[in-house]
């Protein structure tokens, strides 16, 4: 072999190495701010494909494999490379909106007996092809695929249309879709007819003219609606081309421009989890409480999460998923979180968690503590702000924290609160029935009593001054009979939607809430022995700020839907129908990481891979 | 800890239940009475819980006062109608009853004020003409259909719904001041003193298949 003839084979050999070589994980968008990468997938092949769209991190796909191409098929027989991962991912700034998945793949037939909605559009300059339906592009580069479906979000889609063309429905509010037609016909004749000028001609063939044309003008233009679509039509054109040209020709993908996620890629887990939360900014629940209070601020202070994001491994054993999470920070924020996170346990938390409680938690706040740090470091941020907002909050603060005492402030809401579910009671409530008279059907209204099912809950504040709330409840129980002293506790009658008892327990250092007669009548200074063990409380001595159990056959196939958003619905849905116990737990945290566990134990007939999918899903809800 | 004390504010009950009685009388001459029963008091814990949400299922819960004002509305267009008088209105927040009462010249009036009320408050009004004449009386012979409750635009899409239904009663009583002659409906009973025919069924029942609630009543043609 000549010397130019090896060199091209083995330019051949190296270009044919780049795309065989390239691996599902490096299909993953750079504007990806959420990733599932699941590892082991030998453990989904029997998963039906019917099963698993079913998840939320397929709904994208739902349009594409709802069509019966799918009956009867495991991921096995849809073409899958199961030594290759399957990763899920999701990304959304001010104007996109991205979701896809990537994955090998085995035997591209058999892919395209699954995705049979798509059509073959055109073979990209770097080899790799590409294939359209409705509302996806797929990508097949070397033996990968990545399925991808980009949207223009609805605030900046609704901004773009209320922009192009605001003066011609400023003056309508909110019609339906029936109502827009006949309101829009309406406006234009009553507009449009006034202008009219005489210019020579009858005056009646002039209106008819005027009027022709203008229905003709009305006929020709688009509703706000269709304007609307064909803006996001054209966005998302134009969106998916420049993904497809920064993903797939110029390969800059989260994998090589994230150090972070390519170090989570090299672990060895059934699955991995990356989230970057300072461009996840609004799902960011570290400081929760600031964020609610002072939202304008918060907004601001994004600086702070540059360096935030979280990584997680899902580990799969006989009857326990494990996920550990990892949440990084910058060390600014991290010396927030230290001091308001890092306190010994409230004892007096603990001796009112029942041994038998069918869910509780203790979040182990100090606010006091975090409350001098947040002022030292966030407000030399703020002071750049020039705004005149900005400067008006900043004002407020610094008067707050010059003229409120805080020792006493804090003193009565340290911020720390702990909460049992106990299961449901049964209770009695008034109902209003009928008695007929047999002679003539006549009635009389007769009141009745009716058993309604309640849950049965305790909540408990830290606090050192309940006795504010004493002389509340105190002064208040003057004006009305239904706030009553009782031995040790106040009751207040009917508080409970006007048909339950909520009964207020002041002690010395926590106030407590609850509408469990068993816990005032018996237990009013703790449950002693029937309190949580000594195992569990030692387990949750070790633990930081947060802590939760919750026994799924007591608790969450319990608990009433009707009263959840779609997205907290989603995730009981998927863990419903299980039984077992979750614990969720949190290390101590430090400056640059707090770490958090969740074991779910569970005992189910189903198999392992539905109990990994149940928890990747419920992880991917709540991290969207 | 959202989802807790979401959890906490739920006070669901599997027993709650929905009663709706109609009771109309008829009087020779065309004229009547109707009254209208909407009776939530067994179901008043799950209200009060839902009443203190924002939101239901993506859809916006109303407060007490847009309740308020929503029936206020309905009695305003009723008022108005011809051939209807002495529409009077009892709302009972604190057991969730709510009574409409009115007096008709004819049912012609009552069956066109309903079909106006409908249009008014935004619900078009049915093309089926069979249930716009839910009701004939001729002074002899009553047939007569419930309205159908589909046309109310109800949303029973969740279990819990569905549950409720079965538990719910819908009770339709036809008073007379002559004696009943002859009952078509043979579930329907008939007071001891022969003037009063009842029919009673559970919701889920009549939402299903209205038709059970039908019901022809010839009565004893009154002297003149």
């Amino acid at each position: 072999m000549s010397i130019p003839l090896k060199g091209c084979f083995l330019t051949f050999m190296l270009f044919a190495y780049s795309i065989f070589a390239q691996q599902s994980e490096a299909l993953i968008p750079r504007d990806a701010s959420t990733v599932f990468s699941i590892n082991n997938i030998n453990l989904l092949q029997k998963i039906s494909i019917d099963e698993l769209v079913e998840y939320d991190f397929m709904e994208e796909l739902h349009q594409e494999l709802f069509d019966g191409s799918t009956a009867g098929k495991t991921l096995k027989d849809a073409g899958l490379d199961f030594d290759q991962r399957l990763n899920i991912f999701y990304g959304k700034d001010k104007i996109y909106e991205l979701t896809g998945f990537s994955f090998g793949i085995k035997n591209k037939e058999e892919l395209f007996q699954v995705f049979d909605d798509f059509e073959y559009s055109e073979t990209l300059k770097n080899g790799a092809e590409r294939y359209n339906s409705l509302f996806n592009s797929l990508i097949i580069k070397g033996n990968s695929g990545v399925l991808l479906r980009i949207q223009p979000t609805d605030d900046y889609l609704i901004k773009v249309t209320d922009s192009l063309n605001y003066f011609e429905w400023e003056e309508t509010t909110y019609y339906s879709d029936d109502q827009w037609e006949a309101v829009e016909v309406e406006e234009a004749i009553n507009l449009e007819l006034e202008p009219i000028e005489e210019e020579g001609g009858s005056e009646l063939n002039s209106l008819n003219e005027y009027i022709e044309h203008t229905e003709q003008e009305h006929k020709n233009k688009k509703t706000y609606w269709e304007i609307r679509d064909s803006i996001q039509v054209s966005m998302q054109t134009k969106g998916m081309l420049s993904l497809i040209e920064d993903l797939i020709i110029n390969e800059n993908s989260l994998q090589t421009v994230d150090k972070r996620f390519e170090a989570q890629l090299a672990k060895e887990s059934e699955g991995i989890f990356f989230i970057d939360n300072s461009r996840n900014f609004s799902n960011q629940g570290g400081l929760w409480y600031f964020q609610t209070m002072y939202p304008i601020l918060n907004e601001d202070l994004k600086e702070l999460y540059a360096q935030n994001y979280m990584v997680g491994d899902l580990h799969l054993d006989s009857n326990v998923v494990h996920f550990d999470l990892r949440a990084n920070y910058g060390e600014e924020l991290g010396s927030i979180y230290t001091e308001m996170n890092n306190n010994p346990l409230n004892k007096d938390f603990v001796k009112y968690i029942p041994r038998d409680a069918a869910a509780y938690f203790v979040y182990n706040v100090d606010l006091r503590q975090a409350y001098e740090r947040a002022y030292d470091i966030l407000l030399p941020l703020l002071k750049d702000k020039r705004d005149d907002k900005m400067v008006m909050n900043l004002l407020a603060i610094q008067l707050l924290d010059r003229l409120v005492d805080k020792d006493a402030f804090f003193g009565a809401y340290k911020g720390g609160i702990f909460g049992t579910f106990n299961g449901i009671q049964t209770i009695l409530t008034k109902k209003i029935e009928y008695d007929w008279n047999d002679e003539n059907f006549e009635y009389t209204e007769i009141e009745t009593e009716s058993e309604e099912d309640i849950p049965v809950f305790t909540i408990g504040f830290a606090s050192e001054r309940t006795d504010l709330c004493e002389l509340v409840l105190s002064d208040l129980s003057r004006l009305t009979s239904r706030i009553e002293r009782k031995e040790g506790y106040w009751v207040i009658k009917d508080a409970i939607f006007d048909a339950a008892p909520l009964f207020v327990v002041c002690t010395e250092k926590v106030l407590l809430l609850s509408n469990d007669m068993y816990l005032v009548d018996e237990h009013i200074e703790g449950y002693g022995k029937d309190a949580i063990s000594k195992k569990d409380l030692k387990r949750i001595k070790k633990t930081g700020v947060l802590y939760a159990n919750m026994d799924l056959d007591l608790s969450i196939n319990q608990f009433p839907q009707a009263f959840l958003d779609a997205r907290q619905k989603n995730v009981l849905n998927d863990l419903k129908n299980n039984s077992g116990r979750i614990e969720l737990s949190s290390s101590y945290s430090e400056l640059t990481k707090t770490d958090y566990s969740l074991r779910y134990n569970f005992e189910s007939s189903s198999s392992k891979a539905t109990q990994f999918l149940d928890m990747m899903n419920a992880m991917f809800i709540l991290a969207k | 800890m959202k989802i807790f004390i979401v959890f906490i504010l739920f006070c669901c009950s599997l027993t709650s239940c929905i009663e709706i009685l109609d009771d109309v009388t008829y009087n020779p001459d065309g004229s009547g009475e109707f009254k209208y029963t909407i009776n939530l008091s067994s179901s008043k814990l799950k209200i009060n819980s839902i009443l203190a949400l924002d939101s239901l299922d993506g859809k916006k819960v109303p407060s007490k006062l847009e309740l308020q004002e929503k029936v206020s509305d309905i009695i305003g267009v009723l008022n108005c109608q011809e051939g209807i008088q002495g529409v009077s209105l009892e709302e009972n927040y604190d057991n969730f009853i709510f009574k409409v009462s009115l007096h008709f010249d004819n049912v012609k009036s009552l069956l066109n004020a309903f079909s106006k009320t409908r249009e008014a408050l935004g619900n078009p009004s049915d093309s089926n003409e069979n249930e716009k004449n839910w009701v004939s009386w001729d002074g002899v012979t009553l047939i007569r259909q419930v309205p159908d409750l589909n046309s109310f635009k109800f949303r029973l899409v969740k279990k819990e719904d569905e549950e409720l239904m079965r538990n719910g009663i819908y009770t339709s009583i036809s008073r007379f001041i002559s004696p009943v002659e002859k009952i078509e409906n043979p579930s329907a009973i008939l007071a001891k003193n022969n003037k009063a025919v009842m029919l009673r069924s559970s919701l889920f029942d009549v939402f299903g298949n209205p038709s059970l609630m039908d019901n022809t009543i010839s009565v004893k043609p009154a002297d003149n």
